[in-house]
This record gives C-alpha cells, structure tokens and sequence, in this order.
C-alpha cells in the first residue's frame, strides 16, 4: 500500500516546467488559426 | 516519527500519505497557477451572464450600434493577438536561454498590451463623453463592468511583466523566473481568450442586436 502511493509521487519528481516543449511551429498554428477564426466573424458582422 | 498510529500497520486502509517527504521547489506552483486561473474565468463568466441578462436594458438610453466602433474594436483585438504570438517568442526565446531576445519579446509584448489598454481608454472616454457613462443603463452598467474588469486584468499583467522583466534583468533566466514567466504566459494566454469572448459576445453580437 505504502509502495504504492511512493511510486506515484515519483511520476513528477522531475523540475518545474511541467508543460514540455514549447515549439514555434505550434505557436505560428494556433496564431494563425487565431487570426483566421477571428477575422470571419468580424468580416461576417461589418460587410 | 510520526505522533499519529500508522494506519498500515493497524490494518486500516490508507487515504493519505503519511510519511513526510520534500516536494520540490515549484512543483505545485502549476496546480496552484491552475487553479487560480479557473477562479478568474468564474469571475468571468459571473460578468458575462450578468451582461447577457442586462445587456439589451438601454433605458431608452444609447444602445450598442449607436456606440462601438467596430473598426477600432478590430485594430484593439489585433493588439492583444500579436501581444500573445510575441510572448509565445519570448517563452521560445527563454526554452533556447537567449536572455537579451526573451527581454525584447516581453518588451514588444508589453508595448502591444500598452496599445490595447490606451485604445480601450480612449474608447470609454469617447462614451462617457457622449454621456454614455455606467450610471446611464443597465446596459451600460454591466459592459463597463465586463470590459473594464478585463482591461483592468491587462493593466495588472503590464505591472507583473515589467516586474518579470526587472527579475530577469536583475537574476537571469533562472529556474524560478522561467517558472514565473511560464506563469504570466498562462495569464496572457487566458486574457487573449476572454477578450475573444467579450468582442464576440459584446461587441459583434451587440451590432446584431
């Protein structure tokens, strides 16, 4: 029971930065996708 | 040494650790900054449902159509999206330990932020000259309490990533100011997503209206 509860404690024992690897690619997807998705309604509401 | 009788050995079943142990430094600050973060988007919503209840009550005062300026509603939207791809550099800029690329990002970052809080400014002070102020209506009330808390949230984000940027000027990209950076990227993010939901909700909707 008591070896049990250890290992899961163990599963984030490693440093601080729990999001993982940041990367431009996905940075530049959702940037763009943001764009996108905003300038439709807007486009959709001033025409 | 524990004061408390060990449940294990009592053969109860077991629903918390009791064994002391180090947690280390930061590991929780995510949880926490998680937590805190859905607390605010509470607040939102709160102010979101009171806005659509009281939305449409202009007390035969100024409604929306007679009040925005969607052109500069867009140009404002596009200053807090580029705000949120140029701090997306600076976490790239901070994840590659490039400290003078990661301070002109949030700089950049920041000066976008400035832009979009001075835009919004003018804007109230543009319909509180026309007499649209929040004593005029219900509507005006809950539109003044919605976007200006959101504003507010920006302003606050400026002061904490002026203060970020005097920690990493002063210590470096140190462990913790990564972790604090990472935290202000979550905050920015989240503002960036709320403001998609008030020019939706307030602004275009409101036109419609």
């Amino acid at each position: 029971m008591s070896a049990e509860i250890h290992s899961g404690h163990a599963a984030h024992d490693h440093d601080g930065m729990a999001h993982g690897e940041i990367t431009l690619s996905g940075y530049l997807t959702g940037f763009g996708l943001s764009v996108v998705l905003t300038a439709i309604p807007f486009w959709l509401v001033m025409s | 040494m524990t004061v408390n009788v060990n449940p294990v050995q009592t053969g109860q079943p077991l629903f918390y650790v009791v064994d002391e142990h180090d947690h280390a430094e930061g590991a929780s600050t995510m949880l926490g900054f998680w937590i805190y973060l859905m607390s605010d988007c509470l607040i939102f919503a709160i102010l979101f449902a009171t806005y659509g209840v009281l939305g449409g009550n202009y007390a035969a005062g100024p409604a929306p159509k007679d009040l925005f300026d969607l052109p500069l509603v867009a140009v404002n939207t596009s200053m807090l999206l580029m705000s949120s791809i140029t701090y997306g550099f600076a976490m790239l800029s901070m994840q590659r330990s490039r400290l003078a690329a990661t301070q002109v990002w949030l700089a950049v970052t920041g000066l976008f932020g400035l832009a979009f809080v001075g835009i919004e400014l003018s804007e109230f002070r543009h319909m509180i000259h026309e007499g649209a102020t929040p004593q005029r209506s219900a509507f005006l009330s809950s539109f003044f309490t919605l976007v200006g808390t959101h504003g507010m949230h920006v302003s606050f984000g400026l002061v904490w990533l002026l203060t970020l940027m005097t920690q990493v000027w002063r210590f470096g990209l140190i462990e913790a100011n990564k972790r604090r950076l990472m935290c202000l990227s979550m905050f920015w993010h989240f503002l960036d997503v709320v403001w998609i939901g008030v020019f939706t909700f307030v602004y275009l909707l409101g036109m419609l209206r």
